[in-house]
C-alpha cells in the first residue's frame, strides 16, 4: 500500500543527495528508507609552523531549510589537550564521530596513566573508526588537528571511510562549498601559480609558514567568500586555534541570508 | 507413556492431530517501516525569558483522511521537559509507552532528588532515533524537545535519522517552511530570547498555530499548547536553593480570530465558474 507521503509536494528533504526511486523488479516502485541526508556547511584547517586554525561555519540545513544558525561544527578531544576534530557532511553521524573520538581519547588517558593520546594515534584511530564503518559508512568528512610532542603543528584529513595522509597536510578544506575554498588555500598557503615578480614568471615564489594572523584573515576571506557564492554556508563562524599556550575559540558573524 | 520427553505436555497427534506449526514463524521477512501510516503534522515552539512555549495540533491523519481529531502530540516526559511529536503515531506512543515512561518511572524510584531534565530526555531520544536508523528500522518521527535545564530555557530537535540541532525557534514538519520564519521574526536569535515575554510568545505560537491552518492540508483548528516556565538550577542537599518548574497546559483550545477573506480571492479552484 502506498500513501501519500506527510511532506508537502516537492520537499525532498536530501535535495543534493537526490537519488531517483528505482524501479524494483516488477510493475511496483519500490519506496526505501533513505538513511542519509546533507546537513551542509564547510569546514578548514590551516596550519603554521608551530600552531593550527581549524574553522568551520554555523549553519545546519535541510535541503532549503535552515534548521539552526548555531551548531558547531569543530570539537575540542578534551579540555587538556591540543587535539580538535571538525566534521561535516552528514549531521547525525558527524556528531556521532565526534563523540567516539571524544570517548576514545577519554578512555586512553585513563587507561595510559593520564598520558594524553598523540595527535598521530588521534589521527589514525579515527582512521580505523571510520574504515570500521566501511560497509555502512559515516557520511562524515573530517579534519583533525594537534600539536605533536615536539610543538609542531599537525593537521590530518579523511574522506568518509577512513583515507588519510600519514604526513599530514598544510591545509584542508571539506563540505558543501569546499570545492570553492581549496583553490583559495593552494594559492594563498601553498602560493600555488605565484611567482617571484623579477623572474618573469620562471621562478615559484617560495613557500613559507604563515603567522597566525595572516592564517584567520585567510579563514574569514574564505568563508565570506563561500558564503557569497554557495547557500548552504553562512551565519557564524567557528574559529579555533591551537597553539603551545593552549586552545582559543572565537565566533564571529557571516551574513544570514 | 509416550518415552519422548520432547513430546511431553503436548496434545496428543492421535488424538489431536498433528500440531500446526506454521504460525510459529511468519511466512514473510520481518518488515521495516519504509513509510509513516497514521501522521501527525507540525510542532511549533519558542523560547522566552524564563521558558519555553510549544503547540501541536490534535490531528492524526491516515494519508489525507482527517482519522484521529484528539490525539495528543504533546507528553509531559518527567518534572522539567514536554516532547511534541510529528510524523507517525504509533511510532510516538512506543517512545512513550514503551520508551520513556518505564525510564521515568525508574530514574524516580532512585528517589535521590535528581530529576531526568530537558538536556538528558533529548540526549536520550537523539540516541534512541540514531540507534534505530542505523539498523535500517527508523522510528519516524521529528520530535521537539522543551524544557527547563540547568537555569535556562531548553529547545532542541531530533529526527528519524538521528539528525539533532538546537534554536530559540523551531517547528518540524510543513512549521519549518510556514512558522519557523514567522518565529524568527520575533526571536531572531538566542540573544533576543530575554526581551520576548511570556506572552508575546503565546502569541507568536498562536499565530503560527492559525497560519498552519489556513494553509496545511493535514491540519486541525483544535490544538494544545504547553507553557514550561522555570527558575533557579538544580540542586540537592541541605539548604540549597530550589528550583521550580512548572508546566502550564491549555488542551483542546480552539483557533480563535480567523479570517477567511483571502479564499474569496483564489481562483482556480473548488466550484466558481470563472
Amino acid at each position: 500500500m502506498s500513501l501519500p507521503s506527510m511532506q508537502p509536494l516537492g520537499y525532498d528533504q536530501s535535495y543534493s543527495f537526490h537519488t531517483p526511486t528505482s524501479k524494483a523488479s516488477g510493475e511496483y516502485t519500490q519506496h526505501r528508507f533513505n538513511p542519509y541526508t546533507d546537513n551542509g556547511g564547510t569546514i578548514i584547517g590551516i596550519t603554521g609552523e608551530d600552531f593550527v586554525v581549524l574553522a568551520g561555519d554555523t549553519r545546519h540545513t535541510s535541503g532549503y531549510n535552515i534548521n539552526s544558525r548555531t551548531e558547531k561544527k569543530v570539537y575540542r578531544l578534551g579540555e587538556d589537550n591540543s587535539l580538535v576534530l571538525a566534521t561535516v557532511g552528514f549531521g547525525a553521524d558527524s556528531k556521532d564521530v565526534a563523540e567516539t573520538m571524544m570517548r576514545a581519547v577519554n578512555d586512553f588517558k585513563f587507561n595510559h596513566n593520564l598520558k594524553n593520546m598523540t595527535v598521530s594515534a588521534a589521527a589514525q584511530y579515527l582512521s580505523t573508526v571510520l574504515y570500521g564503518n566501511r560497509f555502512f559508512p559515516k557520511y562524515a568528512n573530517c579534519i583533525l588537528a594537534g600539536l605533536d610532542k615536539d610543538g609542531k603543528a599537525r593537521l590530518y584529513s579523511y574522506d568518509s571511510v577512513g583515507s588519510y595522509s600519514k604526513e599530514g597536510e598544510s591545509r584542508a578544506s571539506a563540505g558543501s562549498a569546499s570545492s570553492l575554498i581549496v583553490p583559495f588555500l593552494d594559492n594563498q598557503v601553498e602560493f600555488k601559480n605565484q611567482f617571484v615578480p623579477s623572474s618573469k614568471g620562471q621562478e615559484e615564489r617560495p613557500v613559507v609558514p604563515l603567522d597566525p594572523v595572516t592564517v584567520v584573515k585567510l579563514v574569514k576571506d574564505a568563508f565570506t567568500s563561500a558564503t557569497e557564492r554557495h547557500i548552504e554556508v553562512g551565519d557564524g563562524l567557528q574559529i579555533i586555534t591551537v597553539t603551545k599556550d593552549g586552545v582559543s575559540e572565537e565566533i564571529i558573524d557571516l551574513k544570514k541570508d | 507413556m509416550n518415552h519422548f520427553p520432547e513430546a511431553w505436555g503436548r496434545p496428543r497427534n492421535d488424538v489431536y492431530g498433528a500440531y500446526d506449526a506454521s504460525h510459529l514463524q511468519s511466512s514473510m521477512p520481518n518488515q521495516h517501516t519504509q513509510s509513516p501510516i497514521v501522521t501527525g503534522t507540525s510542532v511549533v515552539a519558542l523560547k522566552f525569558n524564563g521558558g519555553v512555549v510549544i503547540a501541536a495540533d490534535n490531528l492524526a491523519s491516515y494519508g489525507s483522511l482527517a482519522r484521529f481529531t484528539d490525539i495528543e502530540r504533546l507528553k509531559q516526559v518527567g518534572t522539567h521537559t514536554v516532547v511534541g511529536a510529528g510524523g507517525d503515531i504509533s511510532d510516538m506512543q512506543y517512545l512513550h509507552e514503551k520508551l520513556l515512561d518505564p525510564l521515568i518511572i525508574k530514574e524516580e524510584y532512585q528517589n535521590d532528588g535528581h530529576h531526568l531534565r530537558a538536556s538528558h530526555i533529548y540526549r536520550y531520544l537523539s540516541r534512541v532515533l540514531y540507534q534505530r536508523r542505523c539498523k535500517f528500522n527508523p522510528l519516524w518521527n521529528t520530535l521537539l524537545v522543551a524544557g527547563w535545564d540547568e537555569g535556562k530555557s531548553f529547545l532542541a530537535s531530533a529526527d528519524l535519522l538521528g539528525t539533532t540541532f538546537a534554536a530559540p525557534a523551531l517547528a518540524t514538519g510543513f512549521g519549518a517552511h510556514l512558522a519557523v520564519p514567522l518565529l524568527r521574526r520575533v526571536c531572531p536569535d538566542e540573544a533576543a530570547v530575554e526581551n520576548i515575554t511570556r506572552e508575546q510568545a503565546i502569541a507568536a505560537v498562536e499565530e503560527c498555530m492559525k497560519v498552519l491552518f489556513y494553509r496545511d492540508a493535514r491540519s486541525l483548528n483544535k490544538y494544545s499548547l504547553a507553557i514550561i516556565t522555570g527558575e533557579g538550577v538544580e540542586s540537592v542537599g541541605e539548604g540549597a536553593a530550589k528550583e521550580k518548574v512548572t508546566i502550564e497546559w491549555k488542551k483542546d483550545v480552539e483557533l480563535q480570530n480567523q479570517s477567511w477573506k483571502f479564499a474569496e480571492g483564489i481562483r482556480g479552484y473548488g466550484a466558481q465558474v470563472v
